[in-house]
């Protein structure tokens, strides 16, 4: 995909969102004390959106474009895809057994997935990290981190 | 001359207890860990070691406080060097040079150079603060709800400045971060908007958790998908710090920098994030070669460090002489300094001196002991960069997660983050800058509601904002930036677009 | 893989719960749904400063924040019931359903006690031209909607208060909303607005160094801290129900009641702590402490009272 139609297809998409964003607006006109409501800016900006996206599309169209579309590596694109969905299982997780552990196991998966070798480097790494952060959040900072639904049932009876 | 003799007394207090140094050490140190954690802000630090401080006399208590506060304005700008996250929004405008400095290998240089910026900087805030409080307080108070928009536009043409290679996609940017910004209960009509019934959206956009997904978030994913090819930049051993000459050559701009952060910090409502971002933008303005910035000039980290450590003190001001905080930060420590039975106001001025000028004697050895532990860390920190970027980039991933969630403990601001990066991410992909987006997070409420609360003031006039005479003056400062700051903008793509195509033609004649 | 699976053991030795003992055992989480450094916190966080010596462990302030305070007091309702989550819920409670805003009341949570009550100030710079609560209403009169009156936020207390005061006696105001105590001040000390209504205590220190003049509190009793400030009634203009703004504790729904009780003896006593009654006089804050059951009748009053308030400017969700 070249940079010309990654443009016209942002600047068609920018223009049906300022159109949605201008509409849904429109129900809180009158809400307020003067002409000047809670729609007014989300209105002014929706215009404004949609003629910067109309000259972004006839800019594309034109060809005057000066940027070009950085080059996506296929593989480390999965991988970056992976850690996310990597990062998505680890909150799950927060919940059910903890951040402790939880944070541990996921410090260690991840560095498994993203290659890095030695066992015991990612077991240390990993143990030495989230006492860290466990440390510094939860016991010096007293911030509440989940304790997990295991912990708190085991707890509570 | 009384308030020299009382500033001497002050410092007379402070070492009449052996401890206070150890406090003011320990509050830099935890301030700037805290700091550069992505997620911990100054002011999370602050309030959360509050408590803390009961069990101390009040001046060795406020000293600690104090420490943090100088400690994680610092402290972001150190993460927002090495790995391009802004530990504090504070240090947003830093990463835009800095971590293209680090990525030549020069982060212990950076950091350097920031630590001296801040320094001086917060030196020139903490001095304002002891001899002008009262008179500034007073300026601070001619601010109204004009005045706010039209500083609020002036802000946004800083947008020119930070949008790199195309003005329209910085636009772009920009209006959406301020649509979002449109999003959660509106305080001026009590009307939810764009909260399709949810709790979570009813509060908004939260700042920091988008502030973590724009840069931190963006750039692990960037990270994890260019590891295999390109190879990991390691800072240099050996002297890594900036030459004498160099800070030399950076002195104006961290005077100038260090004064407009002072000032901007002492109008309440305006805190050191905004007082960045004037002063990078107005360095790079005027520059000699405008054309660095953005790739690692000096003065791009000098200007916005200098700045938001002026505004520390700055945002002292307000805070003390009138009982209104400059910022978040000073609300929280207006709240410690209340519960001590401290409450300020100008009222602490007559009867409390005796904490007053530890205060300001207190900020002033802050910046000192900043220096020492900064340049001492400087050669420590650079190195981190040179930890194996499987295991660091794991880390940092994990540190985004965490400190989204710390901000608010909510499991939606870490969802919230991650979307935004994914979205960041791909605006990278399509040369969208991300920059404006931000500053669109910062200034958008305030141009907002201000202009709407000036139209009421007015009831419905738009006059207002010209025929106020500090509103019009900043109106006009914004036109005349966005007309010079565009010139400037011309005159660089005329230059990069020679550059680009001797460059073709070289690689023409060498293929030919 | 071994090795794997004897720090899996470590870790959950580790972090193996303390063998049950009586509650509380560990640290109370006290949930402010306002920014750090504000009123309700610098309150929550003087509460709970001698919070050991009262009920045995800490209790940490953790701010939750946004959507006018929404975000906090859902938070708190969604806590986990084990007694260790306490939230602090203020005025707002009151207001969202009949806003339209969210769902929650206070009928969402095992009420523990009501902390303070703190009533509206009509306040004025000491430079401006009104010196009695009188002249302002009758240039108001006489001017509708001439006078700008700042306020800390459309639907708070400090709104609707200064809100039905205009309703009643005919006077239009030009309501200016900020957002929050601090910049309202600002906006009266630099004289953007004419008058502002605010907590009575949000101006003492302006109050105590002369700088601004309190015209009126809205309530039915002179204020203790305030003894020179005439009530609306003795002003002229009397008002029958004034809008309260109000604080209190609560626990989310499905505590056992043994640990309800130990919370709320816990709290009381914290609430009675001499340290804690000298820093609210010291602020200018009026303690006023009703148990659970009174704080329910408390705020199902208040809800009748705020509907048509709230319907007068026109705030009401129908």
């Amino acid at each position: 995909m070249n940079n010309k139609s990654v443009d016209i297809g942002v600047g068609v998409f920018l223009c049906i969102f300022s159109v949605a964003v201008y509409l849904y607006a429109g129900q809180y006109s009158g809400r307020g004390v003067n002409s000047y409501g809670p729609d007014f800016f989300p209105k002014a900006l929706s215009v404004m959106m949609f003629i910067s996206a109309t000259i972004l599309i006839i800019r594309g169209l034109a060809g005057i474009s000066l940027t070009t579309l950085e080059s996506t590596d296929r593989q480390g694109f999965i991988r970056a895809g992976g850690t996310l969905a990597l990062g998505v299982i680890y909150i799950g997780l927060m919940k059910l057994i903890g951040f402790y552990i939880a944070t541990a196991l996921f410090l260690y998966v991840l560095m498994a997935f993203l290659g890095q070798k030695g066992q015991l480097t990612r077991i240390l790494v990993s143990g030495i990290v989230a006492s860290l952060i466990f440390g510094i959040f939860h016991l010096f900072l007293k911030i509440p981190l989940p304790e997990g639904f295991i912990y708190n049932s085991l707890k509570s009876f | 001359m009384d308030s020299l003799i009382n500033l001497l007394d002050a410092f007379q207090i402070i070492f009449s207890n052996p401890y206070s140094l150890m406090y003011i050490l320990i509050g830099v140190a935890a301030g700037i860990i805290v700091g550069c954690l992505p997620g911990l802000t100054a002011t999370m630090g602050v309030a959360l070691l509050v408590p803390f401080t009961f069990s101390l006399p009040p001046v060795q208590g406020l000293l600690l406080l104090l420490g943090i506060f100088t400690g994680g304005i610092y402290g972001g700008s150190i993460s927002g060097i090495l790995i391009r996250t802004p530990g504090t929004p504070a240090a947003a405008a830093t990463l835009l040079d800095g971590y293209p400095l680090s990525q030549r290998g020069e982060a212990g240089k950076a950091i350097g150079i920031a630590t001296i910026a801040s320094f001086i900087g917060g030196s020139i805030g903490a001095l304002i603060m002891s001899f002008l409080a009262p008179e500034i307080a007073q300026f601070g108070l001619r601010f109204g709800p004009p005045e706010f928009f039209a500083l609020a536009i002036f802000g946004l043409t800083m947008i020119i400045s930070i949008s790199g290679v195309s003005l329209l996609k910085g636009a772009i940017a920009a209006l959406f971060g301020l649509l979002l910004t449109t999003i959660g209960l509106d305080p001026l009509s009590g009307v939810a908007r764009f909260s399709f019934g949810s709790d979570d959206l009813l509060g908004g956009i939260t700042f920091i958790p988008a502030l973590i997904g724009l840069f931190g978030f963006a750039q692990v994913f960037h990270n994890i998908e260019k590891m295999q090819i390109v190879p990991q930049v390691k800072s240099k051993v050996g002297k890594i710090l900036p030459s004498l000459k160099e800070i030399r050559s950076l002195l104006p701009t961290m005077f100038k920098s260090g004064g407009m952060g002072a000032m901007t910090g002492s109008v309440p409502g305006l805190g050191a994030d905004v007082a960045a971002f004037i002063a990078y933008a107005e360095a790079k303005r005027t520059a000699k070669k405008p054309e660095e910035f953005g790739k690692g000039a000096l003065e791009g980290v000098a200007a916005p460090e200098a700045a938001n450590n002026g505004a520390t003190g700055g945002a002292m001001i307000p805070m003390l002489t009138l009982g209104i905080p400059g910022d978040a930060v000073t609300a929280v420590l207006l709240g410690a300094l209340t519960i001590h039975g401290f409450q300020p106001g100008p009222l602490l001025f007559v009867n409390h001196l005796d904490i007053v000028y530890p205060i300001f004697a207190g900020m002033i050895l802050c910046q000192l002991v900043l220096l020492i532990v900064g340049l001492a860390g400087a050669r420590l920190f650079a190195r981190l960069i040179n930890i194996d970027t499987r295991i660091l980039t794991a880390v940092i991933f994990l540190l985004c997660i965490v400190g989204s969630y710390s901000i608010r403990f909510s499991f939606f601001d870490v969802g919230l983050g991650l979307t935004i990066g994914v979205l960041a991410y791909f605006m990278g992909k399509a040369q969208f800058p991300v920059s404006p987006i931000l500053l669109a997070l910062i200034l958008g409420p305030m141009a907002e509601q201000n202009m709407r609360r000036s139209l009421m003031l007015s009831r419905d006039d738009p006059t207002i904002f010209f025929t106020r005479p500090i509103s019009a003056i900043f109106l006009f400062l914004a036109v005349f930036m966005a007309i010079t700051s565009y010139i400037r903008f011309k005159q660089l793509r005329k230059i990069e677009q020679r550059v680009a195509d001797d460059a073709a033609v070289e690689n023409e004649s060498n293929n030919g | 893989m071994k090795k794997f699976v004897c720090l899996l053991a470590v870790l959950f030795i580790f972090a193996a719960p303390a063998s049950a003992q009586d509650f509380p055992n560990k640290d109370i989480t006290l949930i402010v749904p306002w920014s750090a450094g504000g009123g309700t916190d610098t309150i929550a966080r003087a509460l709970v400063k001698n919070a050991e010596e009262h009920i045995g462990v800490n209790v940490n302030v953790v701010n939750q924040t946004g959507g006018g305070g929404v975000v906090g007091m859902t938070a708190a309702k969604l806590a986990r019931a084990d007694g260790y989550s306490v939230g602090m819920i203020t005025f707002g409670l009151s207001t969202y359903k009949l806003m339209g805003l969210s769902d929650i009341s206070y009928r969402d949570y095992e009420l523990i006690q009501l902390l303070n009550q703190s009533s509206a100030a009509i306040s004025v710079r000491s430079k401006s031209e009104w010196t009695t609560l009188g002249e302002l209403i009758e240039f108001a009169q006489a001017n509708p909607g001439e006078v700008s009156l700042g306020h800390t936020g459309a639907g708070g207390a400090w709104h609707l208060s200064a809100a039905s005061l205009g309703v009643l006696h005919d006077a239009e105001f030009n309501f200016i909303p900020f957002d929050g105590g601090a910049p309202t001040r600002a906006a009266m000390l630099g004289g953007h607005v004419d008058a502002v209504a605010t907590g009575i205590d949000e101006v003492k220190q302006l109050y105590d160094a002369g700088e601004v003049r309190i015209l009126a509190v809205n309530a039915l009793e002179r204020h203790p801290a305030f003894p020179d400030v005439p009530t609306l009634e003795e002003a002229g203009y009397k008002i029958d129900a004034p809008v309260l703004d109000w604080r209190g504790l609560a626990l989310p729904q499905g505590v056992p009641e043994d640990r309800v009780a130990i919370i709320e003896e816990g709290f009381k006593k914290m609430f009675e702590d001499p340290e804690f009654v000298a820093f609210t006089e010291e602020v200018g804050l009026a303690l006023v402490y009703e148990d659970a059951e009174g704080y329910e009748s408390f705020l199902a009053n208040m809800e009748e009272v705020l509907a048509p308030t709230l319907d007068a400017v026109g705030l009401l969700k129908e």
